[in-house]
């Protein structure tokens, strides 16, 4: 376990206003932490209770939601591949109206900052959701007017690059003038963190992200899934109920880090680097390429508390090397 | 919680235990074509009958964790801390073949028990008219199995045998009812004479009877031809098995009166933890819900229905 003197190293970042303990938060949709917490158990030292009480990311990212409730794809959803696995989860969600009414107050509770993740179909889905999203944050944080401001613990993930449902979604996210329409639509609406989560299933991610950037985006997440398709042995029909799914896990590093190497060789704001990091090695790569804020997608499927685990040893890492965040942060461009 | 100036996820007062611990194959014993798996893990709590641990070996090449149900737990030996955990591992794939080779030292990552378990004590709660309460002189729980899905069962009996020590409500009589594919499958019976002898020592009835499909292990034919014989009006049915043996259980239940039925149903899950929303499988009513959170089991009518309902589940522990 770490020593003493890793555990003063100093690992705090920054994502826009949000101020991160460490540079390590979850991808969306790979970790639910009320779900998780009660499977567990919230009895006195039983897990669940432990990750409530002290989350292993540095922010929590929920769900998709969209404005209309979504049941999701059919099954079966998932499949593993060799080193990774295939979703076609399809979003399932209730609406953002139970969203703001249901979940959000007790996300609001929790002590970490929140970054949370809208998903739709058409430029006036995101517009709505997020009009409700915000008057809700408005409301629900306006007993506390001594407190921060809101936008100082909540940002927003826009979801444009889910690979597995039919409309909308991915393909705003695979046009870089569609997604700069997008932004430029949201970004009047949101005074917080605005991240648009960008898909690797496009030719040229830089130009993507160039025009998010220019549209206004404070910070970029990338990448989400690759699609997919697998093949069931038996049948001989695909093996995912929703025919293609997208593709996650260490399988996808190499990709993802050219994603995010060459976006970061474009762009001025941070980035949030993911696609299979489940080792520290792989947390220090995405760092390395430019991100400053790493997901950890599906490797929390093994471990619920893996970024609890990384975050020591990546403190661990920086005291063996005499390096900074800053040090490490971009220096496959230096 | 500590105060977050410095926390970086790490804190030497921990509140708690880690979801996933590493745990140590203490026993590894083929049965036919089956492996028991008993791994030392610490932090474990009680499981109940039909609650699962995800479990990966350290260093698998395989990505993902595989569920298996509790098959029975035993307390740690002299100069260990934890609890032996069993696991029945059946070879479907890859990481359950991994599994099966498993030798005693290894290493192997464990999270739970996890989901909804068979539940006792709601049955003993359930009325089965008339006001009166399950659990009489004329109480009968069947446990109706295929291959592989004894695995919960042998704990149910552990259990039952505490609950009968303890003055609990249960059944007046329990009858194991197993159906086998081949003999090698049947080698998992052996598992399941002490906690009979037992039950039996304390004076509850208890009986078990077997059948195999190919007819290479004493009676041939299918579980369900066992359960057609055995089932009476007012029983209650616990079944584990292949998803067409549960609606096949589930189709004979609804021929007698008052038969209450639960069931453990698989699908192929990432996280076990509620988290992806992988595992869903459909209901009678055609809500989509999650095998790990609220299963593995459900009971007859909210998972087939009133009649049988055609249900697609994909493979589950390759």
């Amino acid at each position: 376990m770490s020593g003493r003197a890793a555990q003063n190293i100093d690992l705090t970042t920054r994502l826009g206003p949000i101020e991160l303990r460490h540079p390590l938060i979850n991808a969306s949709g790979t970790f639910d932490l009320f779900e998780v917490a009660e499977s567990l158990g919230l009895g006195e030292g039983e897990a669940g209770t432990r990750l409530l009480l002290d989350p292993p990311f540095a922010a929590y990212v929920p769900k998709t939601v969209t404005l209309a409730p979504r049941r999701g794809n059919e099954p079966p959803r998932i499949l593993e591949t060799e080193a990774g696995m295939l979703n076609s989860i399809g979003l399932p969600n209730n609406g953002i109206d139970v969203f703001v009414e249901r979940e959000l107050p007790r996300l609001l509770g929790l002590p970490r900052p929140l970054i949370l993740n809208v998903g739709g179909f058409s430029i006036q889905d995101y517009v709505v959701t997020v009009e409700r999203l915000r008057r809700a944050l408005d409301e629900q944080t306006s007993s506390r007017p001594t407190a921060a401001p809101w936008t100082e613990r909540v940002g927003l993930e826009l979801n444009v690059s889910c690979p597995n449902v039919h409309s909308g979604c991915m393909s705003i996210g695979a046009d870089p003038d569609e997604t700069a329409a997008l932004l430029r639509a949201v970004r009047p609406l949101w005074p917080g963190l605005l991240m648009p989560k960008l898909t690797p299933n496009v030719t040229d991610i830089a130009s993507v992200a160039r025009a998010a950037e220019a549209a206004g985006a404070d910070a970029l997440s990338l990448v989400n899934t690759f699609k997919g398709l697998a093949i069931d042995r038996v049948s001989l029909r695909p093996s995912l109920g929703g025919v293609t799914g997208g593709l996650s896990g260490p399988a996808i590093k190499p990709l993802a880090l050219r994603c995010v190497y060459e976006v970061a060789a474009t762009v001025e704001i941070p980035i949030v680097g993911m696609g299979g990091a489940t080792e520290v090695q792989d947390v220090v790569d995405f760092l390395a390429c430019g991100a400053s804020v790493v997901a950890i997608g599906c490797a929390t499927f093994r471990d619920p508390a893996t970024a609890r685990r990384l975050s020591g040893e990546l403190a661990d890492f920086l005291h063996s090397r005499s390096l900074s965040m800053g040090d490490v942060v971009g220096a496959a461009h230096r | 919680m500590r105060a977050d100036a410095d926390d970086r996820g790490r804190s030497d007062s921990d509140p708690g235990r880690d979801p996933a611990v590493v745990g140590r194959v203490v026993h590894s014993r083929t049965l036919g074509s089956m492996v028991e798996l008993t791994v030392l893990v610490p932090g474990w709590r009680a499981a109940r009958s039909g609650e699962f641990a995800m479990i990966r070996l350290v260093g698998s090449r395989r990505f993902l964790p595989r569920a298996f149900s509790v098959h029975s737990e035993r307390p740690a030996e002299a100069g260990e801390s934890g609890t032996r955990v069993a696991f029945l591992i059946s070879p479907v794939g890859p990481a359950t073949i991994e599994l099966m080779a498993a030798s005693k030292g290894s290493e192997v990552w464990v999270v739970g028990p996890l989901g909804r378990s068979f539940d006792i004590d709601a049955l003993s709660r359930s009325e089965i008219g008339a006001g009166e309460r399950w659990g009489g002189a004329g109480s009968r729980l069947l446990i109706v199995a295929g291959g592989v899905g004894a695995a919960p069962f042998l704990l149910l009996l552990e259990r039952l045998a505490d609950r009968v020590r303890a003055s609990a409500p249960r059944a007046a009589e329990v009858l194991v009812l197993l159906g086998f594919r081949d003999s090698p499958q049947a080698a998992v019976l052996d598992a399941f004479e002490p906690p009979l002898a037992a039950l039996d020592a304390l004076g509850m009835r208890a009986r078990m009877e077997t059948i195999c499909e190919d007819g290479s292990f004493g009676r041939e034919g299918l579980v369900t031809d066992l359960l057609s014989e055995e089932l009476s009006d007012g029983d209650a049915l616990f079944c584990c098995g292949a998803h067409a043996m549960c609606e096949a259980v589930w189709d004979l239940c609804r021929t007698r009166e008052a038969v209450r039925a639960w069931f453990s149903l698989e699908a192929g899950m990432a996280c076990g933890v509620g988290s992806c929303q992988g595992c869903v499988i459909p209901m009678a009513d055609g809500r989509l819900v999650r095998v790990c959170r609220e299963g593995p089991v459900f009971s007859g009518e909210e998972a087939f229905g009133e009649s049988g309902h055609p249900c697609v589940v994909g493979g589950g522990g390759s």
